[in-house]
């Protein structure tokens, strides 16, 4: 029941939707975003007077009887979007929380159906390990997204994620043509930050989604715990702490929590990158009609 | 401070529990989450904020560990030690100074044997710059020396050494050990270390701890032979002596010999026969022996029987019907010679001469044919119950005549009245019809009441005494129109005197203004009663019996204003208000002379012995009181227990504190 919120009724809410990218990205012929770069389409964009190699087809006659000069009609041009998924699978993840699983991939999934809707490439990348790995291939078209997500519920989520491993080493990540989405938890000793950077050097326009759940935000649990990590291998492994909780302790949490995600938000905004961090307990709905339009990477 | 039950201690073996505790220390509780990031992450958040976090937890194990041990500090009973332990050397000497101190070896008294011995244990004690109090145990305890240190030693001797001339020094009578040790109490509150050592020749079942008697100083050779006690008894007209001897610490025949002085003396010119007895018995050790004088009319031999009893028969030549005197003796060399004699004196009987005088006499003698009963019969009654203390003479007269006014101790003047009052003795005026001269009343016609009028108390008086005013009624009397002020009025009627006394120097004067005709008195109880009063008021015996025990206090009355005491040739005191208590210090014959009211000169003897217990110089007591078990444990310790309660709480207080901290 990874995939619950994958149902028709949920993506038949996101028809209204779509990704709005950067428009300076480059992409392919085909595609429905509206680029800086002058094409072929009937949205009109600019005149510029005519030089040699120009196709004649192109000049407006209107503009020579008025000036008697050639100018050329320029238009906008559409291209099509390659949207990447980064799936953080790791334990952490939702290996005891299986609300946590189900959000992060009903994120996905809700960021992937809006992404072939605009007729872009879409990919989703499951990070294990230090590699990600794409069991789907690249998904043109709601049919392929709709087989792909179907086998979203065979995802397991163990083990750790190295992310700026799994980031560096995806083969298929262009330059400057499309969306990288990272679902994760970034609570990883992993330096994620540096695949963001690795992103930005490759001129993708990055969205960072934090999903948290209320455990997680507001740890209701006290005295003397141990606490067993999801991630951890055995109850001796360095991951795992036996703490005693207190309400100082707590207090303390609160804070480190506060100053973890102010610290990512700090970066992603340093970087021009999207951040958005979620509770579990949210509707998944509101985030995508909020949260995503608050930072205007929906529309 | 100072531990009353150490055992209380083994309380602190918990905190060994709570460290174990503290090792092992309680399981933590298994939580499954996503990530321990973000807690490691607040590790260092609260590092940095709360440095304290250690001590807190250290003073918590801190509390639990002080709390554990004033737990097991108040089962130890923790207690302030008061009066500090006195490092010093501190003992009490007590001196028995009782009559068996005066056993003598070798010329020498137990008594002072005993002072040498204390002189030199307290020398001892000195020596090692200790403290010493000396007490003496005599009829009643007095503390000589209180707590002496060795550079006041000489208080010391000089409180001991003038003891050491026994003879005058040691008493005759019992001691007050009882009252010594209990002296003791100030000190040992003082120190409770201190020690008593008792120097006694009394030996004790069971002693305290801290008392110690020393009895070194006594020989064991020293034995005694005793003469307990010895009474006469006269039955049917003859006397029969007892005498009870025994002898302590020997078995031995004593002799013991009794002489009669004054024997069978027919008036008081007659000096009387000397009659001498002598009697051995067979002592056995520690055993009362009673050799009966007896009768030998009165013995009866299957009756008589008796362990421990020797019967001597008194022929019929011997029998002893009067005596002045008996001395009994026992002829031994005993160690203690005091009780080797005795003497008893209640053979003498002084003569009281009454004259009555009434128209109509009743016969004293057969007062039952008499005209006039009632006084007869009082008076025989009266003969009788007198009968040890007085001759009781009587002479009737009927005729006014032969009244004498001079010569006898109680003149009673009935119906008939002498025309001037008796110069001596004492005078009953019983229906005056006349007043006679210097009487110093005067009398009315006779009055009759309307009915049998009761009388009332005017005054309480020892005439009066179990005499029931109430029950005496009067259907006529003699009213008194004037009285002398010296006169008491003890009964009335009709506000009228009904009996009156007098008793001064001048007069001794009863008036019964009255007819006892007219009364019931005569036929009551209340008629007896006050004639006895009467007697005992104007003839008290001068002491109530004949024999007494050293230190006794004698109970001395007179009839006349002064009585003379003397002890031998020694005259001791001279009493002048009676009644009066004579304290006898020594043993021996007193002498108590008199001269009544009604001029005779009167001497009588007691004897006062020595106490018998005193007599078994190898006496065994049970215990001594111990002046340790009156002291209160608070006087020398003060509960901590309140305090370390109090700290306790303070400190479970503090450990909760803490702990509320810990979570927060």
């Amino acid at each position: 029941m990874k995939s619950s919120y994958l149902n028709d009724k949920f993506f038949s809410r996101l028809e209204t939707l779509s990704l709005n990218l950067r428009s300076n990205l480059a992409g392919y012929f085909g595609g429905q975003h509206l680029v800086t770069t002058y094409g072929q389409t009937v949205e009109f964009a600019d005149y510029r007077e005519y030089q040699l190699g120009d196709d004649i087809r192109r000049i407006d006659w209107n503009l020579f009887s008025r000036f008697e000069k050639y100018f050329l009609k320029l238009f906008t041009d559409e291209r099509q979007m390659q949207v990447q998924i980064f799936l953080d699978c790791s334990a952490s993840m939702g290996k005891d929380n299986p609300a946590k699983a189900s959000y992060a991939i009903g994120a996905a999934g809700a960021l992937g159906f809006l992404a072939v809707q605009n007729m872009d490439k879409l990919s989703f990348n499951i990070m294990k390990g230090e590699r990600s790995a794409n069991p789907f291939g690249t998904i043109i078209g709601k049919n392929s997204f709709f087989r792909a997500i179907s086998s979203f519920d065979d995802i397991d989520f163990i083990e750790d994620a190295d992310i700026e491993a799994c980031v560096k080493s995806c083969p298929d990540t262009s330059t400057g043509n499309g969306l990288t989405v990272i679902i994760s938890d970034f609570m990883t000793e992993s330096n994620w930050k540096k695949a963001v950077d690795y992103l930005c050097y490759k001129r993708r326009q990055v969205l960072l989604v934090q999903i948290l759940s209320p455990e997680e935000i507001d740890p209701s649990y006290d005295g003397r715990v141990n606490l067993i990590d999801s991630e951890s291998v055995d109850l001796s492994d360095s991951k795992n702490m036996k703490i005693k909780i207190t309400r100082s302790l707590q207090k303390a949490y609160e804070e480190a929590l506060h100053d973890f995600k102010q610290d990512i938000k700090t970066f992603c905004t340093k970087r021009g990158v999207d951040f958005i961090t979620v509770r579990t307990d949210v509707p998944i709905e509101r985030v995508l009609f909020s949260e995503l339009l608050k930072v205007g990477i929906m529309e | 401070m100072k531990l009353l039950t150490p055992l209380g201690l083994l309380g602190l073996l918990s905190i060994v529990v709570l460290i174990i505790i503290y090792i092992i220390k309680p399981n933590y509780q298994q939580k499954f989450i996503s990530s321990t990031f973000v807690w490691k992450l607040s590790l260092k958040y609260r590092k940095k904020r709360i440095p304290t976090s250690k001590l807190r937890n250290f003073l918590i194990i801190l509390c639990q560990i002080l709390i554990l041990t004033s737990c097991a500090l108040i089962l130890a009973q923790p207690n302030k030690i008061l009066k500090a332990e006195i490092s010093e050397k501190e003992v009490i000497i007590i001196v028995d100074s009782s009559a068996s101190m005066r056993t003598v070896t070798d010329g020498e008294l137990r008594f002072e044997r005993a002072i040498d011995s204390a002189i030199q244990f307290a020398d001892s004690v000195f020596e090692e710059n200790g403290i010493v109090s000396v007490i003496l145990a005599d009829t009643k305890a007095s503390v000589l020396a209180s707590r002496i240190r060795s550079d006041n030693r000489i208080a010391v001797a000089d409180a001991l050494e003038p003891l050491l001339d026994g003879d005058t020094a040691c008493s005759y009578g019992s001691a007050d050990l009882e009252g010594a040790v209990a002296l003791c109490e100030d000190i040992v509150l003082e120190n409770p270390e201190a020690k008593i050592y008792v120097y006694t020749d009394t030996t004790y079942s069971y002693l305290p701890e801290g008392i110690t008697v020393v009895n070194d100083f006594c020989d064991n050779e020293e034995w005694n032979a005793a003469i307990l006690n010895a009474s006469a008894v006269l039955d049917e007209g003859y006397y029969s002596f007892t005498v009870d001897v025994a002898c302590y610490n020997r078995d031995t025949q004593i002799m013991v010999e009794m002489e009669i002085h004054g024997a069978n003396a027919f008036d008081s010119n007659d000096a009387g026969l000397t009659v001498p007895f002598t009697e051995y018995v067979e002592c056995t050790r520690d055993q009362t022996v009673r050799i009966v004088f007896i009768n030998s009319d009165l013995y009866n031999p299957e009756a008589d029987v008796a362990e421990n009893v020797v019967y001597h028969l008194i022929e019929d030549a011997d029998e002893i019907f009067s005596y002045q005197s008996v001395h009994i003796s026992i002829n031994e060399q005993d160690s203690f010679m005091e009780d080797n004699s005795f003497n008893i004196y209640s053979g003498q009987k002084e003569v009281l001469k009454v004259m009555y005088a009434s128209k109509v006499p009743g016969t004293i003698n057969d007062f039952t044919t008499g005209a006039n009963p009632f006084f007869a019969g009082i008076m025989y009654t009266l003969k009788v119950a007198y009968e040890d203390r007085w001759d009781i003479q009587f002479t009737e007269l009927d005729s006014q005549a032969d009244y004498e006014l001079e010569g006898y101790d109680l003149y009673i003047f009935e119906h008939t009245m002498p025309t001037t009052m008796p110069k001596d003795g004492v005078v009953i005026l019983a229906d005056p019809w006349s007043a006679p001269d210097k009487s110093g009343i005067r009398v009315g016609t006779t009055a009759h009441t309307n009915h049998s009028a009761p009388l009332e108390v005017a005054e309480q008086h020892p005439i009066l005494n179990n005499v029931v005013a109430e029950n005496i009624t009067l259907s006529s009397y003699i009213p008194i129109t004037y009285y002398d002020p010296s006169y008491q009025i003890l009964l009335s009627c009709n506000s009228r005197p009904a009996l009156m006394v007098r008793n001064d120097e001048n007069a001794k004067v009863v008036v019964m203004p009255f007819n006892i005709h007219y009364s019931n008195i005569a036929i009551s109880k209340d008629f007896p009663i006050l004639m006895y009063n009467l007697f005992e008021y104007f003839f008290p015996a001068t002491v109530k019996g004949n024999s007494f025990e050293v230190n006794e206090n004698v109970a001395v009355n007179a009839r006349g204003d002064e009585l003379y005491v003397t002890l031998g040739d020694q005259h001791l005191y001279t009493f002048n208000e009676f009644p009066t208590v004579m304290k006898v210090a020594t043993p021996g014959t007193y002498q108590l002379t008199q001269t009544t009211f009604s001029g005779k000169n009167v001497t009588e003897s007691i004897y006062v012995k020595i106490p018998a217990l005193e007599s078994n110089i190898w006496r065994v007591d049970e215990t001594l009181e111990s002046p340790y078990a009156e002291r209160k444990q608070e006087d020398f310790f003060k509960d901590l227990m309140v305090y370390v309660a109090a700290a306790l709480v303070a400190l479970l207080f503090i450990e909760w504190w803490l702990q509320s901290r810990e979570t927060m």
